[in-house]
């Protein structure tokens, strides 16, 4: 009997957990039942650049509410900024679907299509969205991207040029008149749209655009190759700390910046002037010392900066280096006179 | 000309090839500036004879390497060095003892490089940026993106390495596996080269100690996929040769360069012991396997149509790269004419898989230098040279199954 009793108050204080935790649980669910403090959490996380927290939460709404056309929209959206076009081009089909056939469904889907590079379907998209639309900047410069894409560098030209005209300081448009220009090999656009963009004294945009460009999405570097003035090679020796020789390089795999700021620099350096049956030069020759960074791979690449801008680029070089190895680097640049 | 002959007269070729092609490279370490200032696009004032910093070691230990051969060869060693020697050359060990010893040598290496595998790569290789690119429109999007397109048109690395990604959420992992795989592939093509497990463990021995395999070993970006496929090829030549030349396409498809390696792979057939009929098979089915690859390239608008060029001076220019790539490899930089020499004899003594051998070491060497000549879009890279460094491996095992050899043919 006793013990019964003892049992009362455990079985009592079980029974009023269990009710608590119920009741507590139900509240919490009645309170959000229309997800509406997830999303808004949700909503923080993009405005803090947070995506990676956003997108769980919106796929947990999703699961709940499959159809909420705004938190498909926002996931979309969501994927896509965090590189994963593929399920946002689902999305975006699960949104059409249900009805809502709006064009900034179809954009982002276009959008995205470009950049899984599938073009021919990002021009399918935006072609759906009908007249009303041919002629807004945004999806001339979807479309103008999706041809360069397909090597029609001439349509993409012309659409760059309709949003310039409607608006001649669209960031997109300028920056992929640059990229159009790395296309077509054409120094002098790319000179324009240079100057356009950086301005007359140029700096060094960001850190990853010293390498090769932009790593393609700006190309503030040119293959030296491709243009009509020059003609730049570089040699670099490479020695260890007690100035012994470890390797000579030769390299015309070389990057240059059409700016005419390369050229206001040339004229800091002595030239000779040669003649040969390829025509008149002017040859400068550049040379500088550094101590290259350790990297974890091997030295690939050197530079020649003015204020922090890349102007010539040399690369392909491949050296293992340890420390206290240092390199000279002699830059010989060759440029065409053009008889005036 | 009959098998025999023919296999003397290649045999003879092949060793002033490589003779040629390891004096470029010990010149270029001896000379750094020798080479390039004679096919030099730059007009220069280089003191050529100027000498290199690593020139006085590596001819030191080269002179005592090969004078300590040459007194070996001729039995010219006290008897306390010479019969210990010989005994060492000939001495075969249990499986058991093979398998304790390669887990005492892997257990190390393993242990201490899984810390590499949770290094950031994106910020060790900027090639990370390309790779992620390439991702996304992996396979068959569109991109003006040349280093992303041919990033893709290596599928089989691609697929590694995103099955790493996904799997592990650590792209390192696979390739890391991968290089496992090759450190024991190395270990059991030397044995089925010499068989002399032992001859396995010290090739095994040699690509660990290597700076180049050690510095790449867990590198996504420079994985040794394309490398373990290859010898993996060369493997199955002598246990499954059906299987062979579908390891080489994956080779292939996870690096193109390997591509070039065919000769030093028919070499390798037609020294193999196999019967005259089955290296036609296997030569038929490396055919068709070429045709294949050729077609899918042809087929997905491969990149390599795209960056073809000719410039034969680019050979010297490139094989002078051996000498400052490999420069912290100091055992294959002091250990290569001696090799080469001590192959050569082994050749000519009787021991057939020598010349194949250094083939493939030198073989591997030139093949770099020949897509210098044909392309200025792909360069020989320190991590290209992990081939070589295999071979090199495999050459210095084979010296390991020494005997006195009878110089005569079984084909």
């Amino acid at each position: 009997m006793n013990m019964i009793n003892k049992k009362y108050p455990l079985l009592f204080f079980g029974i009023f957990s269990f009710v608590i935790i119920f009741l507590v649980s139900e509240t919490v669910y009645a309170i959000d039942e229309n997800n509406d403090e997830l999303i808004e959490s949700a909503m923080n996380f993009i405005k803090m650049d947070r995506i990676d927290k956003a997108i769980p939460i919106l796929e947990k709404v999703l699961e709940k509410d499959p159809n909420n056309l705004n938190v498909l929209k926002n996931l979309a959206v969501a994927y896509a900024d965090s590189k994963m076009c593929n399920e946002s081009i689902k999305l975006y089909d699960r949104i059409l679907e249900i009805g809502s056939n709006s064009p900034e469904i179809l954009y982002g889907k276009a959008v995205c299509f470009n950049n899984i590079g599938e073009p021919e379907k990002a021009l399918l998209t935006l072609d759906k969205m009908g007249e009303k639309y041919s002629n807004n900047n945004s999806v001339l410069v979807t479309k103008a991207n999706a041809n360069i894409f397909l090597g029609e560098f001439k349509n993409a030209k012309q659409q760059y040029q309709k949003v310039l005209k409607n608006d001649p300081n669209n960031e997109s448009a300028n920056i992929n008149m640059l990229l159009l220009s790395h296309h077509l090999k054409d120094h002098d656009l790319a000179k324009k749209y240079l100057v356009k963009l950086l301005g007359d004294n140029p700096k060094r945009i960001g850190s990853s655009c010293s390498a090769d460009g932009c790593m393609d999405r700006i190309q503030f570097l040119f293959p030296m190759k491709d243009s009509e003035n020059f003609e730049i090679t570089a040699q670099i020796q490479i020695r260890n700390e007690s100035n012994a020789l470890i390797a000579v390089i030769d390299s015309k795999t070389i990057n240059y910046t059409p700016h005419p700021i390369f050229e206001k620099i040339l004229t800091n350096y002595d030239a000779e002037i040669i003649r040969n049956e390829s025509g008149t030069f002017e040859v400068r020759k550049i040379i500088q010392k550094s101590k290259p960074v350790i990297n974890s791979y091997f030295m690939d690449r050197t530079e020649l900066f003015y204020k922090d801008y890349t102007i010539l680029f040399a690369y392909n070089l491949a050296i293992p280096l340890e420390s206290g190895d240092y390199i000279t680097t002699e830059w010989l640049i060759k440029k065409k006179i053009v008889p005036e | 000309m009959n098998i025999l002959e023919s296999k003397s007269f290649l045999t003879y070729l092949i060793s002033i090839f490589s003779l040629f092609v390891v004096g470029l490279t010990l010149l270029s370490i001896i000379f750094p500036a020798l080479l390039i200032s004679n096919f030099s696009y730059h007009s220069n004032n280089l003191e050529i004879f100027e000498i290199g910093y690593n020139a006085p070691v590596i001819l030191l230990c080269n002179f005592i390497i090969i004078g300590f051969g040459i007194a070996y060869y001729k039995n010219k060693l006290p008897t306390t060095l010479q019969t210990p020697i010989s005994k060492i050359l000939q001495k075969q060990i249990s499986k058991k003892l093979s398998i304790v010893i390669l887990l005492i040598i892997l257990l190390p290496y393993v242990v201490l490089t899984t810390p590499e595998l949770f290094l950031d790569e994106g910020s060790q290789a900027p090639d990370y940026e390309i790779f992620l690119a390439a991702k996304e429109i992996f396979p068959f999007g569109k991109t003006t993106f040349t280093e992303a397109t041919e990033q893709n048109d290596r599928y089989v690395r691609m697929v590694l390495l995103i099955a790493s990604l996904e799997i592990f959420q650590n792209v390192k992992i696979i390739p890391f596996l991968g290089s496992i795989a090759l450190l024991f592939t190395t270990y059991f093509l030397t044995k089925e080269i010499t068989k002399n497990r032992l001859a396995g463990i010290i090739s095994f021995l040699v690509l660990i100690q290597s700076y180049t395999f050690l510095k790449y070993d867990s590198f996504a970006m420079y994985e040794n996929f394309w490398v373990l496929f290859y010898v993996l090829s060369l493997y199955l030549i002598t246990k499954k040769f059906y299987a062979s030349s579908i390891s080489y396409a994956l080779s292939i498809f996870t690096k193109a360069f390997t591509a070039i390696f065919l000769p030093l792979s028919i070499v390798f057939i037609f020294y193999s012991n196999l019967k005259s009929k089955t290296k036609l098979l296997i030569i038929m089915t490396y055919g068709v396997m070429f045709g294949i690859v050729i077609a899918i390239w042809t087929l997905d608008t491969s990149v390599y149509d795209n960056i073809l060029r000719f410039d034969l001076a680019q050979i010297f220019v490139g094989l002078t790269k051996t000498s400052y790539q490999l420069r912290f490899d100091l055992l294959f930089l002091t250990s290569l004419l001696p090799l080469t020499l001590a192959l050569i004899i082994r050749a000519k003594n009787g021991f057939k898989l020598a010349t194949p051998i250094l083939f493939l070491i030198t073989g591997s060497i030139f093949a770099g230098a020949v897509v210098e000549m044909l392309s200025d879009h792909f360069v020989i890279l320190p991590y290209r040279f992990v081939p070589t460094i295999v071979f090199f491996a495999i050459g210095v095992g084979a010296l390991f199954s020494y005997k006195k050899e009878i110089n005569h043919e079984h084909d």
